[in-house]
């Protein structure tokens, strides 16, 4: 029969969290979905098709893991309403693939009978039976098989073992529902299964008696030691930080180098005029600001992909636990705080993990005070301003240390008051964690994962911040002046007006209405300011991006108020960092904060609190500072 | 004895499961007659279970009777 481009049936794939359900919906699909080693790194319904080998389409829902269809975490009830059919526009599936790790046949299974309790049919997904075996695991699939009447395949889905197999199942007509023969009438339905499971795992997965001390037990003798892991968990952050800024360099030369060279072959191209400031300073400036920070996103996404995938996170949530719990939170906010460094919005949905709706909400609410990647260019401009150095230095990277810090600490004692106001839980969430065995990293999923995010800032930095450039290179250009001065031209222009009308709200602040503008614009996303400051001082492409941002260093440094005293003292700079530490500019994320906390007022509530905060913070530093002389 | 009493690398047997969080303690397989060894104690305990590491706040294995398994 030729394949067919109808859809013939929905597949869901089911099981609970680091069973290995992403691995297989990437294995039937050849997806590109991120595969963590660490419960939680699928929190939506992902879905994709393919074909079983007589040639039919079939819809495949890879759902959150979940330990029961009780749903008591966002996640959770994500997957179950999957299972009912109440996600919006969708059927029930018409056979769920209920993935078991076959080493934890005695915790997994519980999910898989409940699924046959609610009458749906059901084909069990017996993977990771390499390492089941290796444990000394006896498995007998076929006994399995004719005990629970449903359909049980033993496979690797990392290794694509058992993959055909899987698709021959799910053939027409698809299996029937099973009945759930263990259900007695007057026994609780939790301790029928539970009898009914040892028995099962008596017959078909028996296991040796005694405890075995693997691989991972001797790592995490080191790793959890109450000092030793410590030591390495500080060491591994280190490394992870210490990697993102030196090895970054080498790419951020190249591209530094690709844009001087292409700034130069459009200005010998064009004459000079509109069109070519447009180009160069407008696109290709602005643009090139930004793409700049790219290879620093993909090694921190790299590094998270890296301690996910072998296990580490879960390790690291673990020894968190007990800084986290000084801010009223758990070891597993540990995990969306990390990820908003990078960015705050996969930290914010990152939070769907956690099981307490209030400990969630604050988590939401502290994470973009974790200082996330698009502010470094702030950063790294600012600071060797500050230090009226050239960029590199240790100092440098102190500070820059200790404006992480500032960030982070901040985020914890808000989330301490707030984690207070909001009172105790309905329901008591305690520490309960799964520490997954150490294992190798899936070098090819983190790859494709690595590409996804920085296709996604590169389509952000071509489309939003393109659009941004150009807008502010127009505003700053039109109306036209009669003078040919430069400095004439930008007073005239659009932008320098809007920078008069907003100079007395920013001028307490120890800044003039330039930066005041470049702030303004950075709301739609902070890296904008860069280039803001770029155009709005006037700064030409000098060639590599370094000796960019020291002209424009040069410039700010050079620039002063109409009564001839400098514009940037090292106060007004220390005033402009720590606007930036705390105020929250970044659309996308307050788009993110309301669809995950299901409120818009949240959302805009979070906005203006930061961004109120902010102004306060940097009056208090500018204003404080001047009158203890400063 | 409770969870948090019994002493590090015990391979214990669990007698009973009861408090406001042992649903959630259910589902992970903390249930009568499942054994388990105790990993290391402190503020948050490691056990092993039927192969599984999990780690639980001290709260829990409050929650959690135990005696050693002969």
């Amino acid at each position: 029969m030729p394949p067919t481009t109808e859809i013939a049936a929905t597949i869901a794939l089911l099981g609970n969290p680091n069973a290995g359900k992403t691995t297989l919906f990437n294995a039937l699909t050849g997806g590109n979905q991120r595969v963590g080693n660490y419960s939680g790194v699928t929190v939506d319904v992902k879905e994709g098709t393919f074909f079983t080998p007589h040639g039919r389409k079939l819809r495949v829902l890879d759902l959150p893991g979940c330990y029961s269809l009780r749903a008591d975490s966002p996640d959770e009830k994500v997957a179950v309403d999957a299972l009912l059919g109440k996600l919006p526009g969708a059927a029930p599936p018409d056979v769920v693939v209920c993935v078991v790790d076959a080493s934890h046949l005695e915790r997994h299974l519980q999910l898989a009978l409940q699924v046959v309790e609610l009458g749906l049919p059901c084909v069990l997904a017996l993977n990771m039976v390499d390492v089941a075996e290796r444990s000394g695991l006896r498995l007998d699939p076929a006994k399995l098989a004719a005990e629970l009447g449903i359909p049980v395949l033993p496979m690797q889905a990392s290794s694509g073992k058992g993959i055909v197999e899987l698709k021959q199942a799910l053939r027409f007509p698809l299996p029937h529902a099973a009945t759930a023969t263990w259900l007695m009438p007057g026994t609780a339905p939790e301790a029928a299964r539970r009898s009914y499971i040892n028995r099962l795992c008596e017959l078909a997965a028996r296991r040796s008696a005694v405890h075995q001390f693997s691989g991972s037990d001797r790592a995490d003798q080191v790793l959890l030691h109450p000092l030793w892991g410590w030591a390495c968990l500080v060491a591994i952050l280190l490394g992870v930080f210490w990697s993102i800024f030196s090895f970054a360099k080498i790419p951020m030369g190249w591209i530094e180098m690709a844009q001087g060279a292409l700034g130069a072959w459009v200005t010998s191209l064009l004459a000079s005029g509109d069109l070519r400031s447009l180009l160069v300073d407008g696109v290709i400036g602005g643009v090139g600001g930004v793409v700049m920070f790219l290879p620093q996103i993909v090694l921190l996404f790299l590094f998270i992909g890296l301690l996910e995938s072998t296990g580490y996170m879960a390790r690291a949530a673990f020894l968190m636990d007990a800084i986290m719990a000084k801010a009223g939170l758990r070891g597993k906010a540990f995990l969306p705080l990390f990820t908003s460094y990078a960015c705050a919005i996969p930290g914010v949905m990152a939070t769907r993990t956690i099981h307490s709706a209030k400990e969630r909400l604050v988590t939401i609410f502290v994470a973009p005070w974790m200082s996330c990647s698009a502010r470094l260019p702030v950063y790294l401009l600012i600071v060797p301003l500050l230090l009226h150095e050239n960029e590199g230095s240790w100092k440098q990277a102190l500070v820059l240390f200790f404006i992480y810090a500032l960030g982070t600490l901040s985020a914890f004692a808000a989330a301490r008051v707030l984690r207070g106001r909001l009172g105790p839980d309905a329901s008591t969430g305690h520490f309960l964690l799964e520490m997954p065995p150490y294992r190798m990293p899936q070098w090819s999923y983190i790859f494709r994962h690595v590409v996804e995010r920085a296709w996604a800032f590169v389509r952000n930095a071509g489309t939003l911040i393109l659009g941004i450039s150009i807008l502010l290179w127009a505003l700053s250009t039109y109306p036209k002046s009669s003078g040919g001065d430069a400095a004439d031209q930008l007073a005239h222009s659009a932008m320098g007006r809007v920078g008069v009308l907003i100079e007395p709200l920013v001028k307490p602040l120890g800044f003039d209405g330039r930066t005041g503008t470049a702030v303004l614009t950075s709301f739609s996303a902070r890296e904008v300011f860069n280039a803001s400051m770029a155009i709005l001082f006037r700064v030409r492409d000098g060639g590599d991006k370094q000796t960019t941002r020291g002209m424009l260093r040069e410039q700010i440094a050079a620039a002063t108020w109409p009564d001839g005293r400098p514009l940037f003292t090292p106060l007004s700079l220390i005033s402009l960092l720590v606007f930036y530490i705390y105020a929250l500019q970044c659309l996308p994320t307050v788009a993110v904060v309301a669809r995950e906390s299901a409120s818009w007022r949240w959302a805009l509530g979070q906005f203006t609190f930061m961004t109120a905060f902010a102004w306060c913070a940097s009056l208090l530093v500018y204003q404080g500072g001047r009158l203890l002389g400063f | 004895m409770t969870l948090n009493e019994a002493g590090v690398g015990c391979d214990l047997r669990i007698e009973g499961v009861s408090g406001p969080g042992c649903e959630r303690l259910r589902e992970m397989g903390f249930c009568e007659q499942s054994h388990l060894r105790k990993l290391a104690g402190g503020r948050n305990l490691i056990c092993s279970m039927c192969g599984t590491r999990l780690a639980i706040s001290r709260e829990l294995a409050e929650q959690v009777l135990v005696r050693a398994a002969g």
